[in-house]
């Protein structure tokens, strides 16, 4: 352990003493773990669930909202502990300088959920013209004008969130010559406001998403067929199909498995389905708060989350 | 009279100088050769790649470090102690304490009418359930001033004592004020950590500056009598600046302290973005729910918090002023004690009882009828029907007959007719040095690979400063002839430039579409109210004698108006249109978050992506851009002022 987690270790020791005498378990140093909570409702609620097992089993747990790519170095330092969802299509930089470079990250396994990214448009486009839902259709440059906007003037516009989201839209568009520009709506509350708009007045718009996502149950969306994926297409530099399954997994502070080893059993065995997050993004949309989302979750799967804690 | 030749004098001229710029262009774009376009890129010596290297060595060591283990890990601990128990205290003494206890302080300074007025401001954050969120963004706020102020106060007098480091210090001001937040907030995280220090740090550098200046320009304002006076009674220069320029700063140092509160409280939902959570936390989380009523709900109790602290940091400078003279000592002392007592006497009756919790049925909520609102403009203002009129056609219009042309035509022109325009303009307004300056800025733009970036930006810039001088000029000369309009329109225009930009988000994308068109409009709602507030000081502030002797040679409102009212008015006014180009500029990132691209979006990324060195590039032409606007809008001002001489 490096002087700097002894140092905090200690401080915590310190102000901690008094639970430590409670309750004495194998707990560790570390009495609080601080997980990242990131800037998507999914992150939120993985969170929310760990929060309640580690604090039944005595932890104090702290959340930070933070951005996806600064959590990494927030981690690395010990600062933060855990982050529950990386989305490994986003973040090979990542991975390869904080986990396999030995920079204080580790992988702390698969979450279990399965996300994909992909390009989507509302499913009324798709009815009124077939081939605007197609790659092949949008080729033709007439066909591509339906998604023409003031600032993309003759082309067709493909609309990104944020642009901390890596992706290959502009690959694709090149290596499949179709007529579109690619334009940043710079947030994920922007690009939502877009949908919301154009889905009121039935006004075409193509963009990228992702799955789970709570969108889906707020507008009736359907994925815009690109050639299927397959590892020779990303393997050769020039990508031109469609995004691959992301298996998202954990990670970790490489100093948690000595500060607090029971956490850090419990961080790596937190699995489940994407029927149980999307279970609790619906309850979010019903107006739980994320807790009471966890919480409902958690009355309802007791041997799921209970398998996690060593016995 | 002669004055009056003066200025028609002085409108004559700008048109010559338009004519001669327009001439100079053709002429320019006529004579270079074909194929000079944007800014090569092959010039890039960014040094973006650079201080990524610095911040990844910095990520790989720092945890062997002797200056982050002696140094920024303690002063970070400290720093987050000292902020929780402070959030601690303010939670653990019962709400309606607060309550009351803030308008005891508000009632004693502002009268009986203020002390409700702040009551029910308080009762505001804990009906609307937003309590805690109130008391986090509170104890950041303080906190940060107060280390504003620490450090701000020192520096202002060691810059108020040596020119050279004022000097020094300007340019370094500047930036700090003008370098968008999202720049640092990563290499801020590098140092400090995550959560509460980090977003604390970042405040402190935004909100710092105004101390600073308002404390040297404090110093250097007291009267040299004064000083001669001190130095003839033999005092050492620590004695004189204790006891002589100190005390005569206060109202000056004060000013500059409510100006730095006003900075903090503007960059809360910002900070949110780096875990300081608070009302800034809630109105990012109302976002992600597309929930703008209630991000409107915490976005107005910033506006409250502002406004409260605003009205209590203005009684301390009349506090300061006054020296408290106006009351007996003894009946001041009483009125605390008893106060105080009858609060603590409260607090522990709530504690006894255990009841500090503000119950759940009396919570209120105006959030239904602002989502209803924009629901309603999203299906009514957008497009009236097939006709072209509406929010949509509008925003397509002005992109395509206005950003859309002018960005292509300032990025794709040969660059140095851009860079000696600009030089042009510089010149005209100010003179030699800022020729050279706007020069070798544009230049700098181009070789850190800026080039098209900044152009985009420049030109969303120009749309959004003509757009608020449009609105706000009219609105401020109406105000101007009509007080129940200028009273009815301050409140309005506290809140727009309090009420944290984001609240807008969502609207603005509904109604103006993704694209550069709902950044600008943000922008002028943001940065409108120094016209209207200028033009209107302006006019009212013409010497009225001049109107009554042109009222007596009989000319008409209209003629009052343009030949007499506006021209004198004219250093005022532009020193607003000053004010407005640089929160236009400002609001860049925001425009970046919503689709407006240029240096706004590569802000974004740099944070985003965690690439500083590009965040800083992007910083960096912003802070040169508005450096260059700023003086030449100043210089601007100048001309337009009457020689002192003339007015006497």
């Amino acid at each position: 352990m490096s002087r700097r987690s002894t140092f905090k270790a200690s401080l915590l020791l310190a102000a901690f003493s008094l639970v430590l005498a409670a309750c004495g378990d194998d707990l560790g140093d570390v009495e609080t773990i601080k997980l990242a909570v990131n800037p998507w409702d999914g992150s939120a609620v993985n969170i929310a669930v760990a929060a309640a097992v580690l604090e039944g089993e005595g932890y104090t747990v702290e959340r930070v909202e933070i951005d996806e790519n600064a959590q990494w170095a927030a981690i690395a330092a010990g600062d933060l502990h855990a982050s529950l969802e990386v989305w490994p299509s986003g973040h090979a930089d990542n991975v390869a300088s904080y986990i396999d470079g030995g920079g204080g990250v580790v992988n702390g396994g698969e979450l279990g959920a399965v996300g994909k990214i992909g390009w989507w448009i509302p499913t009324y486009v798709v009815d009124q013209n077939p081939a605007a839902g197609t790659w092949q259709g949008l080729q033709d440059p007439a066909t591509a004008q339906v998604y023409a906007t003031a600032e993309t003037g003759d082309k067709g516009q493909f609309l990104i969130g944020d642009p901390s989201w890596v992706s290959y839209e502009q690959d694709i568009i090149d290596n499949l010559g179709l007529h579109l520009e690619v334009a940043y709506a710079g947030s994920e509350e922007a690009l939502l406001a877009a949908m919301d708009s154009a889905t009121s007045r039935g006004d075409p718009l193509l963009f990228y998403w992702w799955t789970p996502h709570s969108a889906f149950s707020k507008f009736d969306l359907t994925a815009f067929e690109l050639p299927a994926y397959s590892d020779e297409c990303y393997a050769s530099g020039a990508v031109d199909c469609d995004y691959p399954d992301d298996v998202l997994f954990k990670i970790m502070w490489d100093g948690l498995e000595e500060g607090a080893p029971t956490a850090f059993t419990i961080l790596s065995n937190f699995s489940y389905t994407n029927e149980d997050q999307i279970f609790m993004l619906g309850k979010l949309d019903e107006g739980l708060s994320v807790d009471e989302a966890a919480a409902a979750w958690m009355d309802a799967n007791e041997s799921v989350w209970q398998a996690w804690i060593p016995g | 009279m002669t004055s009056l030749t003066v200025r028609s004098a002085g409108w004559r001229r700008p048109m010559a100088y338009l004519g001669g710029a327009v001439l100079l262009l053709g002429g320019l774009i006529v004579l270079l050769p074909e194929g000079i376009g944007a800014f090569p890129p092959e010039w890039d010596i960014g040094f973006g790649p650079a201080v990524n290297e610095v911040q990844q060595w910095w990520i790989s060591n720092r945890r062997d470090l002797g200056v982050y283990l002696f140094f920024f890990d303690p002063l970070s601990d400290s720093i987050d102690w000292l902020l929780r128990a402070f959030e601690n205290l303010l939670m653990a003494i019962p709400w309606y304490v607060h309550v009351a206890g803030v308008g005891v302080v508000f009632g004693r300074w502002l009268g009986r009418a203020g002390g409700l007025a702040a009551g029910a401001g308080m009762l505001y954050f804990v009906a609307l359930g937003l309590w805690e969120q109130s008391v986090q963004t509170f104890s950041l706020m303080t906190v940060a001033v107060a280390l504003a102020v620490a450090i701000g106060v020192p520096v202002g007098i060691l810059a108020a004592r040596s020119d050279w480091v004022f000097r020094g210090l300007r340019p370094v001001l500047d930036s700090m004020q003008t370098l968008p937040a999202f720049v640092y907030l990563i290499p801020v995280l590098l140092f400090f950590g995550v959560a509460r220090v980090p977003s604390l740090i970042a405040t402190v550098i935004y909100a710092l500056p105004p101390v600073i200046r308002l404390t040297n320009l404090g110093i250097r304002q007291v009267p040299t009598e004064s000083l001669e006076a001190g130095l003839m009674f033999g005092s050492t220069s620590g004695q004189l600046l204790r006891k002589v320029q100190l005390p005569q700063a206060v109202p000056s140092i004060l000013a500059g302290v409510n100006q730095t509160i006003m900075m903090a409280l503007s960059i809360v939902v910002i900070a949110a973005m780096i875990g300081a959570g608070g009302l800034g936390q809630e109105v990012l989380l109302a976002l992600r729910h597309q929930e703008v009523g209630r991000a409107v709900e915490a976005g107005m109790a910033i506006v409250l918090m502002a406004v409260m602290l605003d009205r209590f940091s203005h009684s301390l400078v009349g506090q300061g002023r006054m020296g408290g003279a106006h009351h007996t000592e003894g009946l001041r002392y009483r009125y605390w004690w008893v106060a105080g007592g009858v609060l603590a006497a409260l607090a522990i009756a709530g504690w006894t009882i255990g009841w500090t919790d503000y119950p759940t049925a009396l919570q209120f909520s105006y959030a239904a009828p602002i989502d209803g609102a924009v629901d309603w403009a999203r299906d009514n203002l957008y497009q009236l029907g097939n006709l072209p009129v509406g929010t949509g056609p509008f925003s397509d219009f002005l992109t395509t007959y206005g950003t859309r042309p002018m960005r292509l035509y300032l990025s794709e022109e040969a660059w140095p007719v851009v860079v000696l325009f600009f030089g042009f303009v510089a010149w005209w307004a100010s003179g030699k040095k800022l020729l050279l300056g706007s020069v070798v800025g544009t230049v700098v733009i181009g070789l850190l690979g800026m080039w098209t970036l900044t152009m985009d930006t420049l030109s969303q810039t120009v749309v959004a400063v003509l757009m608020a001088i449009v609105i706000g000029l009219p609105l401020g000369v109406a105000a101007s002839r009509r007080d129940w309009l200028e009273r009815g329109m301050r409140p309005v225009l506290d809140t727009l430039q309090t009420i944290p930009s984001f609240c807008f988000l969502v609207p603005v994308v509904i109604l103006f579409n993704v694209g550069r068109i709902p950044g600008i409009i943000a922008s002028v709602l943001y940065a409108i109210p120094p016209v209207i507030r200028l033009t209107n000081l302006g006019i009212r502030s013409v010497d009225s004698e001049i109107v009554e002797a042109s009222e007596s040679f009989g000319v008409t409102r209209r003629q009052k108006l343009w030949k007499i009212q506006l021209p004198l008015a004219m250093p005022t006014v532009l020193a607003g249109i000053n004010q407005t180009v640089m929160l236009v500029l400002a609001m860049v990132v925001i425009a970046g978050l919503v689709g407006g691209a240029g240096l706004g979006l590569e802000a974004v990324k740099g944070l985003a992506r965690s690439d500083t060195g590009l965040g800083f590039e992007a910083g960096a032409s912003i802070v040169i851009l508005a450096m260059i606007l700023d003086r030449i809008t100043q210089g601007w001002a100048a001309r337009f002022q009457p020689p002192s001489s003339d007015r006497g």
